[in-house]
Parts: C-alpha cells; sequence; structure tokens
C-alpha cells in the first residue's frame, strides 16, 4: 500500500512530461522584459532612493534581511556612480540578464541573477507593487528550477526538477485561485453581483456609460458574471485535474484573465496569469499545437516543392 | 531518491508558508477590523480562524521566504466586497497644471495601489504627511519651476446596481487635503 502510494507520488511530481522548458523560460524571460521596458518611463519615480516615497519610508516595510535597492544603490553611489546612473545600470543589468536567458546564454545564472534583482525592485517600491509584481517575482524563482540543465547535474536528476517545477507551479495557482475566491465569496459584493457593478466603475467608467447597459438586465448580468468567477476560482484546484472539466476550467479561467486584460485594463496582470496557466497547463491543449504543426508543415512541404520545381 | 524527498520537504515548506500568509489575510477579515460586511456564513468561518505564530524566528522565516518567492501579500485581490467609494489624489502645480505622478501604460493601476496604501495612512497623521511631502519633494525636482503644490482628494460614490438603468452620473467631491511649498518637502 506504502509503496503503491509512493509510486503515486512519484509519478506525479517526478515523471511528467517536460518538453517545453528551454521555450517556457524563454516566454518568462520575455514577459518580464517587455514589463520592465514598458515601466520603464516610470522607474527613477518607482525605484529612485529619491522616488515619490522616498527609501526612508518605503524602507519600514522590508526588513533587515530582505534584498532591497537602496542599500546597492548606496554602494554604487559610493564608488563614484550619480544616484540616476546607479538606478540605470541596475536597471541594464536586469534587462541583460532577461536578454542572456533569452538567448539561452548562461541561462541558469542569469535566471538568479534576475529574480534577485526583481525581488530588490519589488522590495523598493513597496506602495507601487501588485499583484502582477508579485507573480513576476514567482515565476522568475521558478524559471530557476527551469534551467537547471544548465547545471552539471544527470539527466534524471534535470528531469525530476523540471517535472517538480511543473507541478510547484500548478500548486501554487490551484492555491492562489483557492484563496482569491475564499476571499470574495465570504462577502456580499460578489454574490448580488454588486462586486462587478463597483469594479468596472472603478476601472473602466467609459464602459458602464455606455448606452447599451439600458437595454439589458444588468443585476442578473453581473450577479451571473461574478458567480462565474467564484465558481471558477474556488473550484479550481479540482476541476483542472479533473478529466471531464480540466479544458473547461482552463478556458474558463483565460477568458476572466481576458476580461480582466479589456476592461479593467490590467494588462501585466492579466498577460502574466494566462502565461502561468499556460506554463502550468498548457498540454491540456495539444490539439490546437498539433493540428498548427500540420498545418506550418503543410505550408513548408507546398513551399519546398514550389522552390524545387523553380527553374 | 535523495532530490525527490529534498523537493517534497521544500513544497511541504512552501505550502505551509502559502496557507500561513493567506489564512492571516483572511484573519483580518474578522468583522471588526473590516470596513465591508461578511455574510452570515463567512462570518463564521472568519470567526472561527485564530493563528497566531509565537515564535519569532519562523515568522521571520516566513516572512523572509515569501517575500523572495513573491507569495506574501496573499491573494485575495477585491474581497470581501468593493467600496463604493474612490479617492484619488490631485496634485495641482501653483501654475495651475494637475500633475501627473506616472506616465507608463502601468502608470494607472500602480498609481491606484498607492493611493490604496495612502488611505489606511490617512487616519495617521504624521504618516500621512510625510507621505505627502515626499511625494511632492519628487515633483518638485521634476518640475523646477513649481514652488507649491496643492493636493486635493476626489472622492466619488458610485451609484447602486440598481439605479444603472437610469445611469445617473457619480456623486463627486474634491477636498483639499494640503499646500506642499518647496521648502517644506525638503524637510
Amino acid at each position: 500500500m506504502i509503496a503503491l502510494y509512493n509510486r503515486k507520488i512519484t509519478a506525479f511530481f517526478f515523471e511528467f512530461k517536460t518538453n517545453n522548458i528551454a521555450l517556457y523560460s524563454q516566454l518568462i524571460a520575455g514577459f518580464a522584459l517587455v514589463n520592465i521596458l514598458i515601466i520603464f518611463p516610470d522607474i527613477f519615480d518607482l525605484y529612485s532612493t529619491y522616488g515619490y516615497v522616498n527609501s526612508a519610508i518605503n524602507n519600514q516595510f522590508v526588513n533587515w534581511f530582505e534584498p532591497s535597492l537602496s542599500s546597492v544603490l548606496s554602494w554604487l553611489e559610493s564608488v563614484g556612480f550619480y544616484k540616476n546612473v546607479a538606478l540605470l545600470v541596475v536597471i541594464i543589468g536586469y534587462v541583460l540578464s532577461l536578454f542572456f536567458i533569452l538567448t539561452r546564454y548562461q541561462p541558469f545564472l542569469f535566471s538568479v541573477i534576475a529574480w534577485i534583482m526583481h525581488v530588490m525592485m519589488v522590495n523598493s517600491s513597496y506602495y507601487f507593487s501588485y499583484g502582477a509584481d508579485f507573480f513576476i517575482t514567482f515565476i522568475l524563482f521558478a524559471n530557476i528550477l527551469f534551467n537547471v540543465d544548465k547545471v552539471s547535474l544527470k539527466t534524471t536528476t534535470i528531469q525530476t526538477i523540471q517535472s517538480f517545477t511543473i507541478r510547484f507551479i500548478q500548486i501554487q495557482l490551484c492555491m492562489v485561485y483557492f484563496f482569491a475566491g475564499f476571499g470574495k465569496i465570504v462577502g456580499i459584493d460578489w454574490i448580488n453581483g454588486d462586486a462587478i457593478w463597483y469594479v468596472l466603475h472603478a476601472f473602466a467608467p467609459e464602459v458602464v456609460a455606455q448606452q447599451w447597459f439600458d437595454k439589458i438586465s444588468i443585476p442578473i448580468l453581473f450577479m451571473g458574471i461574478a458567480w462565474v468567477t467564484l465558481l471558477t476560482e474556488l473550484c479550481y484546484p479540482i476541476f483542472i485535474f479533473y478529466s471531464k472539466t480540466k479544458k473547461i476550467t482552463l478556458f474558463s479561467v483565460i477568458a476572466m484573465h481576458l476580461g480582466i486584460f479589456i476592461f479593467l485594463k490590467l494588462y501585466t496582470f492579466a498577460f502574466i496569469m494566462i502565461l502561468l496557466n499556460i506554463i502550468a497547463f498548457g498540454h491540456y491543449l495539444t490539439y490546437p499545437a498539433i493540428l498548427r504543426k500540420k498545418i506550418l508543415f503543410k505550408k513548408w512541404s507546398v513551399m519546398r516543392e514550389k522552390l524545387i520545381s523553380t527553374p | 531518491m535523495k532530490t525527490k524527498v529534498l523537493l517534497l520537504i521544500f513544497l511541504g515548506i512552501h505550502i505551509a508558508c502559502v496557507l500561513f500568509v493567506n489564512t492571516y489575510a483572511l484573519q483580518s477579515l474578522k468583522p471588526k477590523n473590516t470596513i465591508g460586511v461578511l455574510n452570515p456564513v463567512g462570518a463564521y468561518c472568519i470567526e472561527h480562524i485564530n493563528l497566531q505564530l509565537s515564535s519569532e524566528f519562523i515568522a521571520n522565516f516566513i516572512d523572509g521566504y515569501t517575500n523572495l518567492t513573491g507569495t506574501d501579500r496573499g491573494y485575495e485581490f477585491f474581497s470581501p466586497n468593493i467600496s463604493r467609494k474612490d479617492m484619488n489624489l490631485v496634485f495641482i502645480s501653483d501654475t495651475g497644471e494637475e500633475l501627473q505622478m506616472m506616465q507608463s501604460i502601468e502608470a494607472e493601476i500602480k498609481t491606484f495601489t498607492a493611493i490604496s496604501y495612502f488611505n489606511m495612512k490617512i487616519l495617521d497623521d504624521t504618516d500621512w504627511h510625510t507621505i505627502l511631502r515626499s511625494i511632492c519633494k519628487r515633483f518638485f525636482a521634476k518640475y523646477p519651476s513649481v514652488e507649491e503644490i496643492t493636493v486635493y482628494a476626489d472622492f466619488a460614490t458610485y451609484p447602486a446596481i440598481e439605479e444603472a438603468k437610469q445611469c445617473p452620473p457619480r456623486d463627486e467631491e474634491r477636498i483639499l487635503i494640503s499646500k506642499v511649498q518647496y521648502h517644506d518637502s525638503t524637510l
């Protein structure tokens, strides 16, 4: 009985097929790169020692053992860098690390560097950091485990760690959605649908001003959206693993994040959550991938024949 | 085998830390602590959460680990309720220009997040003014010609869902918070 139990645990955590690890690592690095480039116009306001919330105020929220930019920037300033140049040096270091992961040059080393630099940036911007920033920290942490193949380990150990990392992300997502759903269901606004109405007012006032709102039964519509959100989040840990519901759950959760992207305009948050779901459960989407490969292969075959037949 | 055992121990620690952080976050929703209202079943569940850590070492370990893995703030997004009231800070220069805090695509959500935290500080006069001075100091550095910034709080109350068909306007109010002069911000 114990042997069977051990066998199941081993199979679940350590024998998961991991074909696309390098691609996932590149997607993570690419996403983090786009993110830092998007917020680049605001980096001095967010991360500088003299940003909107200066380091003296910010550091009240950072424990002494948690890495933050202020000590690195102070050191760089002490060796002669101007304050803004010192921050630029750190940001360029982060961008280069992500670029090297993207090009697969020393990905393990640069995954560690990118992760620690991102943690420092988040810790140096306590007030301005939100969900997306924390999920980027998490995915950069997981990215280190994805890149263990570049460390001198046995092939079986590498496969074991990479398989475990996919399960680790899956379990993390289950906890994320469960607590997100549980937090909502103990209140009132998500049960009667008011939450959707207020969220739209807060993030998309132009949507609630549209004329078509007059023509639909708003309370029922919003209650429906709220309940679908609640059920998707609360039941995610079970439905995402159950064979009959796993695909619909994955599609529902991706649709929910697309809604967040379009209506709430939380672009980075929506993207990182979709990326996490694809990395964790993207193997459910095998059919479209096969289809795409076949179409591409057909196109390539036709092109090749034309090229060969051209005198 | 050794790698597998180590990985499972790591997973156990990770799950324990994330469960602790999120359960603790839920505990803070107890009716006496929250501005929102819980439904009866929710209130019963939350009331029975009683999580305490006596060991400072374990608390520091959880803080440190969850900080490094980006799991330290919990996942109770938009929970348990969403306020009908909204507040935004507006910074007006002495030339009458409205000063924008940031410009990137992420500016809106980052400013929204920061203002949500500032709201929690509004009752603490010292903290609140320290933050305001820090923000204004940055503005003075970015706009050297500005010598005084007037800070307003724009309060908005959204119409209730039952009033939606009438499309009533938001109830909006602007309140003067503070006037910060260049020399104040450098204090």
